[in-house]
């Protein structure tokens, strides 16, 4: 199930469980790509303010593809914008945290500075791919606008690079498409020509937010397939956001797992799908059948509402093993072994199961 | 589909429609009350020359025939002659026709340059203080009434400062720089009520294709917010816009009436109150007749504006 790269690439070292949360916040020691620290975001409403992600933290390792899944609604999506800034401006959304990418915090950049690195650092590709390429202009065109952006580059040259990205995410006839309008393309074909756009600058990070979610499952497979290959191939860092583990199982180095705008577990991806810590993970994992493991069951009822989040921990109502004290305190994300961290305070579970 | 196959097509669609514009303009006729026969007699008011009138103009004869020998000659150019000066119907809207064509784009133009950057502004700058000052500043050019504004303008231009003419029209083969003139205040004052209609309408379309999933894809490419807008953004939002500006260019040329009363501009609008007024059929129904086409032709021309910024249309079958 595990891709011997995977080993390879990781470049574990031993945490020990005694280390404190903010050292540990991560399973791997090596120097971070990215770095997010509390991140929160909410959203003002009318019913007082939302809180769609409540102090995420994780680190990515160079070349590293750190996966993080959810049930819809988790907050995975709103983390993943909040890192390329892109949620709504002004009173639209409050962001506190700091996203530390190069040795700079992004939430500090200025517009401008943030400008320069989305698109060429760091690159995205979005969960809807009907509707992120603009209607109004060729493939071509908007491959090569991101190439022209960063790069003193002509629009001859940027076209040329166009055409070869679009060699290099595989897609069928390439010189044709340069000329189309995306209309005219499949879900696939359009999510090939956002990750060829996101590779355009060879970023040295790219975010790819369920970029399989919308589309029919044999072209899921060949999409995570290409990029699985790539990444090899640019060596570049990948956060990839899933609700689906068993898309994860194959190309994510480490997971986070999360739960009401917060990282409930994380682990090496090995580590995760062999010894789940957490009730939630131990749940998502029910739905996805693992050889020599009974099927566990799936999770009854529903994610929380954001406005009413339940006290102590969030997944209380729908965990089978909830006692008392859980709906006391909320329970951080604190070491329950090498290189897992867990939110649970049940956590491990080995001695209730 | 080609440009050519759609424009065909639309084409087609425009022949039933001018024949059901031709009835209802032909049928709404009837309603103008008083007997214009009546009116046509003037001074020799006497059963007698009356009856001749209605004999000489078909007016006994039963509705359907009136229709189709009038019909039968417009389609050959023939709208019949005023009986008040004896002019050709046909002459006589090709000589004000031109009159208010130029009123209507200049006050097309005056609209698109007002509405459009102010409707960019107010999406653009919606949480603050200039985006409230654009939204006003629409709605002020939506609601003032023209005869208010237009009287306003001569007070101030003309009656003060007297740097325009406060009425009349010279047409600009005669002298260039006085036709210019005599339109720039009728143009202020149409423009700025179809600029108030288009700020909205631009604003409403930036701000829902600003919020679009494109949009953020092109943020993520790093793309200077100033293209996003004007490039990303526009090139999308001013599809509904166009279409909506041939509208107002349609309500232009056939509600201008008021302002080409109070400027005394010798447009259709004063023709078709005179024609009224005195219930010239044949006028009446040549002007109405001829706007209607106008306003159908320009429905056409959106539409192919719409099909050639609108790469979707193009694949659209069937
Ligand atoms: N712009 C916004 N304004 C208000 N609330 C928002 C906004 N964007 C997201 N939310 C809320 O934040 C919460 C988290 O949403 P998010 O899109 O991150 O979920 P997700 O984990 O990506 O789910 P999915 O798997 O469906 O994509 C949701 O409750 C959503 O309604
Ligand atoms: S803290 Fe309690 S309720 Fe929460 S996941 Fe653990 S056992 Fe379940
Ligand atoms: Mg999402």
């Amino acid at each position: 199930m595990h891709n011997g790269t995977q080993t390879l690439r990781s470049s574990a070292a031993g945490v020990s469980p005694s280390e404190t949360f903010a050292e540990v916040s991560t399973v791997s020691a090596a120097a971070p790509l990215m770095s997010v620290r509390d991140l929160r975001v909410s959203f003002p409403s009318e019913d007082g303010l939302v809180p769609a992600v409540r102090g995420v933290s994780f680190n990515v390792l160079p070349g590293q593809c750190f996966g993080i899944v959810g049930e819809s609604g988790s907050g995975k999506s709103v983390t993943s914008l909040a890192l390329m800034g892109l949620l709504p401006p002004g009173p639209g959304s409050i962001i506190e945290g700091e996203v530390n990418f190069g040795g700079r915090d992004l939430r500090r950049l200025r517009p401008e500075q943030m400008r320069k690195l989305c698109g060429s650092e760091i690159a995205m590709v979005f969960q809807e791919p009907m509707t992120s390429l603009n209607p109004a202009f060729t493939v071509g065109d908007q491959i090569a606008e991101v190439v022209v952006t960063h790069e003193h580059v002509s629009v001859r040259a940027a076209r040329a690079r166009a055409l070869e990205l679009l060699k290099e995410v595989r897609i069928a006839a390439p010189e044709r498409r340069l000329d189309e309008y995306p209309h005219r393309l499949s879900g696939g074909m359009r999510q090939r020509v956002m990750i060829a756009i996101a590779l355009a600058c060879r970023p040295k990070m790219l975010i790819a937010d369920e970029p399989t979610t919308a589309l029919d499952v044999t072209v899921q497979a060949q999409i995570m397939e290409l990029l699985r290959v790539l990444q090899g191939e640019y060596g570049m860092s990948i956060i990839l956001i899933s609700h689906n583990l068993g898309v994860m199982s194959e190309i994510a180095d480490e997971i986070a797992v999360m739960y009401a705008g917060r990282i409930v577990e994380q682990a090496k991806s090995a580590q995760l799908f062999e010894n789940p810590e957490h009730p939630y993970t131990i749940g998502l994992l029910g739905a996805i059948p693992m050889p020599g493991r009974k099927r566990l069951a799936s999770i009854r009822g529903r994610v929380p509402d954001l406005h009413a989040l339940p006290s102590g921990c969030t997944f209380a109502p729908r965990c089978p093993f909830v006692e008392e004290a859980c709906r006391q305190i909320e329970p951080t994300l604190h070491p329950t072994d090498l290189q897992h961290l867990t939110a649970c305070r049940r956590a491990p579970l080995d001695r209730v199961l | 589909m080609t440009l050519g196959g759609f424009m065909l097509r639309r084409l087609a669609s425009i022949i039933p429609t001018l024949i059901f514009v031709s009835i209802i303009v032909f049928s709404l006729q009837q309603l103008i009350p008083g007997d214009p026969a009546i009116a046509m007699a003037g001074d020799e008011l006497n059963d007698e020359a009356v009856q001749e009138i209605r004999v000489k103009y078909g007016f006994d004869q039963p509705f359907y025939v009136q229709y189709f020998k009038w019909i039968g000659n417009v389609v050959v150019g023939d709208f019949g002659a005023s009986y008040r000066n004896k002019m050709e119907v046909l002459d006589l809207i090709l000589t004000k026709l031109p009159v208010t064509l130029q009123l209507a784009v200049f006050s097309m133009i005056v609209a698109l340059i007002i509405g459009i950057p102010t409707g960019i502004i107010a999406a653009t700058h919606k949480d603050s203080f200039i985006g409230t000052a654009a939204n006003l500043f629409a709605l002020t050019g939506v609601s003032i009434p023209h005869f208010w504004l237009g009287i306003m303008l001569i007070l101030l231009f003309s009656v003060n400062l007297g740097l325009l003419p406060s009425s009349g029209y010279v047409p600009p083969w005669e002298d260039l720089r006085q036709n210019l003139l005599s339109l720039i205040m009728p143009s202020i004052v149409l423009g700025t009520g179809v600029a108030g209609v288009i700020t909205r309408h631009t604003r409403g379309a930036m701000l829902q294709v600003l919020s679009s999933d494109y949009v953020r894809t092109a943020r993520a490419k790093g793309v200077a917010e100033r293209i996003v807008v004007s490039k990303h953004a526009l090139r999308n939002a001013l599809i509904p816009v166009i279409t909506l500006s041939t509208i107002e260019f349609g309500q232009l040329l056939s509600g201008a009436i008021l302002t080409e009363q109070i400027f005394s501009i010798p447009g259709f609008g004063k023709l078709i109150v005179d024609a009224v007024f005195f219930r010239e059929y044949a006028v009446v129904q040549g002007v109405v007749m001829v706007t209607a086409t106008l306003f159908i032709l320009l429905n056409f021309v959106a539409d192919i504006l719409y099909f050639v910024v609108n790469p979707r249309m193009r694949s659209a079958n069937g």
